[in-house]
């Protein structure tokens, strides 16, 4: 688990947030504390951009048409005054392309938005006619309706498995690498590195060159893991995806072949490596920790399982360990009144969601958020242990997809259509039987790694028809719903 | 022990033969199929504003009688419909025998005596139906949602659609709910989209009625001289604001289906009031009999009105063809809040 911040930081802290607060526009703002930090958490691929948009347009849209967010109550209750998304502002991120994204999702040839590269930022603020007694009295009294701004951050999903480095140190991480890249189809990945940890030891005088070039092969293989293998349990996630940060020379280290119990001795390759990993933990990790995921109070965990599942036996235990591994950088519980006040709370409510729910039947998709019952385990036990709750469902953040029937082998079997982006002719696909809990060991089949990607359904880019979604409502609704009471 | 050994049982292993292997799941592996089809994918779209509501006819209760019971029943009501027929056959031949006139005026007034019983009859039958059918949608409705294929919930609510009064609210709200209803919603969020659309207007029409019914107990209570007169008015007020509740779900509160909502209503109230009296009871002990009198003297007409909205809201629970989920059905305070108010005539 991440170290809390110091008492130091958060009285330096606390005249900010008190003077933020007493900013808010009217009474009910500051009654209901009002800003929510929803942290949009998963792995590379899992679709987080493509939630942040849908999520962002179908707000934005609510007001025009109701219809498409029936479930989340504030819509369905007709208690929406509108959204809007925040002003152009002096914000230290790029903001999120919300807009790119749009246009290029309902352009003649639709596409998804590009994959993120970097980390941006973006707020809506959504006003609402609030229910309950304290709230509609505050509101009466404010004279205006309530206000909930909704803080959304985008980031590489690779990023995410550099937060567990911070509570590790060099060697242990080294070891328990090199020990998970012996197993499975990991020592077919990584043949070749092993190959040169037999050549370089870690007490061999410290080199340059030798650091860079084990860099260069750990990174080709970290990429080939993830592209061909459809791994996701790679670190550090920002040799897959460098941002803004470039390739440092303090990116020029990897794990070593380091024995249980010793420590690199100085002067060595193992020390040079040790004191690169300290830096890159200190310049890439712990800044991007301390400002984008201090303080938030909602997490959705985005699971591409489906692709997981198709990818076979290894990809799937990755995915679970790589959830894990995430799922122990955050902080859970509800914090005190005066720790809200001082922004220090921890995750209330947390969601984990199988995303591209429509890429399987009907029929199948409850199977779809079983299966990421059994996968976050683990981690939702811990977050209940904190007082917080967690949830599991399936979900689309955008329908591609319609259903359909297939005759194989003699049998009639549920299917969905899609036209997979660049074609011109629809396809079928037919997932094979989604099963409620990882199958047994002699249960996995071959590995199919060709899930097409089907195009956006034709929609509107101005924001009011809003975008076909499954589930995205429920979602916000247990996510954001007693914020918007 | 008997000496006879081939009668003891000794213990032993004994092989079962395999039962016949269930048909196995297709193992087909994923795969992409390429069809002729051109285009772009558009997910289904809800219906177009103003569409037909459809009109499924009511699922049959399932609650029915013995066979046995059922034929003797038959047979008491042949019986007396036979004597009733020969013994009306009989004065009207009667009447023709004193005279042709009053036999005719006889077999008018037979004739139109008829018609009257078998409409009074069908309307006691329709209404004693309609609220049967309810009680088992209710039953079908509440229970474990999640096992429900949608498909089939589509079907059910089809058919709850069909049994809600018309009027120009409840088309609205039909309407609002057939375009936010998605196919890949499952039967639980179908429900709760019912529940947020199309019963909305029936169960504020509902509560209307509990609030009047509440507001009038408080009323009389207040003045009535004597203890019998408000028993009285109450119990008055109570069959009243039953069967405009009936109504308000689109039930026709003939005889029959008021007796029956009624004996419904005792059970249901009857397990209320037992536990009101445990707490009456603790408050006697714990309170004094000084907090007893100020409690029953201050407090009398107030509790008259909480005890008419918690019979109004057992009365739309029962009447309601959507149980009420959890946290659902109105709470009492929220009902009473709203008595100092002006509410629409219903």
């Amino acid at each position: 688990m991440v170290k809390l911040p110091s008492i130091q930081s958060l009285m330096k802290d606390a005249p900010s947030q008190l003077a933020k607060a007493a900013k808010a526009a009217n009474l009910t703002e500051l009654a209901k504390g009002s800003t929510v930090r929803l942290a949009v958490t998963g792995l590379s691929r899992a679709g987080k951009t493509v939630f942040i948009t849908s999520l962002i347009h179908n707000l934005l849209s609510a007001a025009h048409n109701p219809n498409r967010m029936p479930l989340l109550k504030l819509v369905g209750e007709r208690r929406l005054v509108g959204a809007r998304l925040e002003g152009v502002g002096a914000h230290t991120l790029p903001r999120f392309p919300y807009q790119a994204n749009i246009e290029r999702m309902a352009a003649p040839s639709p596409d998804w938005p590009e994959r993120t590269e970097d980390v941006s930022e973006i707020e809506l603020d959504v006003r609402f006619a609030p229910t309950g007694f304290v709230g509609r009295a505050l509101g009466k009294l404010g004279g205006d309706a309530a206000t909930m701004r909704l803080k959304l951050i985008d980031y590489p999903g690779e990023w995410l498995l550099d937060l567990p480095l911070l509570t590790q140190p060099y060697a242990l991480w080294s070891r328990n690498t090199i020990r998970l890249f012996r197993k499975g189809v990991r020592a077919e990945i990584a043949r070749d590195y092993l190959a040169f940890l037999e050549t370089r030891r870690h007490d061999d005088p410290a080199s340059e060159a030798n650091a860079k070039q084990a860099h260069d092969l750990y990174r080709a293989m970290l990429m080939r893991a993830r592209n061909e293998f459809g791994l996701n349990y790679l670190q550090p996630g920002r040799f897959l995806r460098s941002g803004g940060l470039g390739d440092a020379p303090y990116f020029w280290f990897a794990p070593l072949d380091l024995p249980e119990g010793m420590e690199p001795k100085p002067g060595s390759l193992g020390a040079l490596m040790q004191d690169r990993f300290e830096v890159y933990k200190r310049e890439a990790v712990t800044g991007f920790y301390q400002t984008h995921f201090r303080n938030y109070t909602r997490q959705i965990v985005l699971v591409d399982v489906l692709r997981s599942l198709l990818a076979g036996a290894d990809a799937f235990e990755d995915t679970r360990l790589a959830v894990q591994a995430i799922m122990e950088s955050f902080h859970y519980g509800a914090g005190s009144m005066l720790s809200k006040l001082l922004g220090t709370n921890g995750i209330e409510r947390v969601l984990f969601a199988a995303t591209k729910a429509d890429h399987v039947p009907d029929m199948q998709r409850d199977n779809l958020a079983e299966l990421v019952r059994h996968l976050a385990a683990i981690p939702a036990l811990q977050v209940k242990n904190a007082r917080a709750f967690a949830e599991v469902g399936a979900l689309a953040s955008v329908i591609s997809t319609q259903e359909g029937t297939e005759e194989i082998d003699g049998r009639t079997v549920q299917v969905v259509i899609g036209k997979p982006i660049g074609t011109a002719k629809q396809v079928k696909f037919f997932v094979g039987n989604v099963p409620i809990r990882p199958p047994r060991p002699e249960a996995w089949g071959t590995r199919f790694l060709n899930v097409p990607v089907f195009e956006p359904p034709p929609i509107d880019a101005s924001p009011t028809d809003g975008i076909p979604h499954i589930n995205l409502d429920m979602a916000l609704q247990f996510l954001l719903g007693d914020r918007l009471q | 022990m008997s000496d006879d050994k081939s009668v003891g049982l000794g213990p032993r292993v004994i092989e079962v033969e395999p039962e016949a292997k269930p048909v196995p799941p297709l193992e087909a592996p994923p795969r992409v199929i390429e069809t002729e089809t051109v285009g772009p994918i558009t997910p289904e779209p809800p219906p177009e504003r103003g569409a037909l509501v459809p009109v499924v006819p009511a699922t049959p209760s399932r609650h029915r009688l013995r066979r046995g019971l059922r034929l003797a029943l038959a047979g008491l009501g042949l019986f007396v419909a036979g004597w009733l027929v020969i013994d009306t056959v009989d004065w009207v031949m009667t009447q023709f025998h004193e005279s042709l006139a009053l036999g005719i005026l006889a077999a008018i007034a037979t004739g139109v005596g008829t018609i009257g019983l078998g409409y009074v009859i069908g309307s006691e039958l329709r209404s004693f139906i309609g609220l049967k059918s309810v009680e088992a949608m209710q039953q079908q409705l509440g229970g474990d949602l999640a096992r429900l294929p949608p498909q089939k919930m589509r079907h059910e609510i089809a058919a709850v659609l069909a049994v809600i009064p018309r009027r120009k609210e409840t088309e609205a709200a039909i309407q609002s709910y057939q375009r936010q209803v998605q196919p890949h919603h499952t039967a639980a969020q179908q429900i709760e989209l019912l529940s947020l659309t199309a019963l909305q207007p029936l169960d504020r029409r509902a509560e209307t009625f509990i609030r009047r019914a509440a507001l009038q107990a408080f009323g009389v209570t207040a003045v009535s001289p004597t203890a019998f007169s408000d028993s009285l008015f109450f119990l008055a007020c109570s069959l009243r604001m039953v069967r405009g509740i009936a109504e308000c779900y689109g039930h026709r509160p003939g005889v029959a289906a008021t007796a029956h909502l009624l004996r419904r209503l005792l059970l249901e109230a009857g397990t209320l009031g037992a536990a009101d009296l445990v707490t009456t009871s603790l408050v006697q002990h714990l309170g004094g009999a000084a907090l007893e009198h100020f409690a029953a003297s201050a407090a009398e007409t107030l509790y008259a009105a909480q005890r008419m909205a918690r019979l109004g809201i057992i009365t739309m629970g029962m009447c309601r063809p959507i149980p009420f989920r959890k946290d659902e059905a109105p709470g009492i305070a929220a009902l009473l809040e709203h008595l100092i108010r002006r509410q629409p005539a219903p």
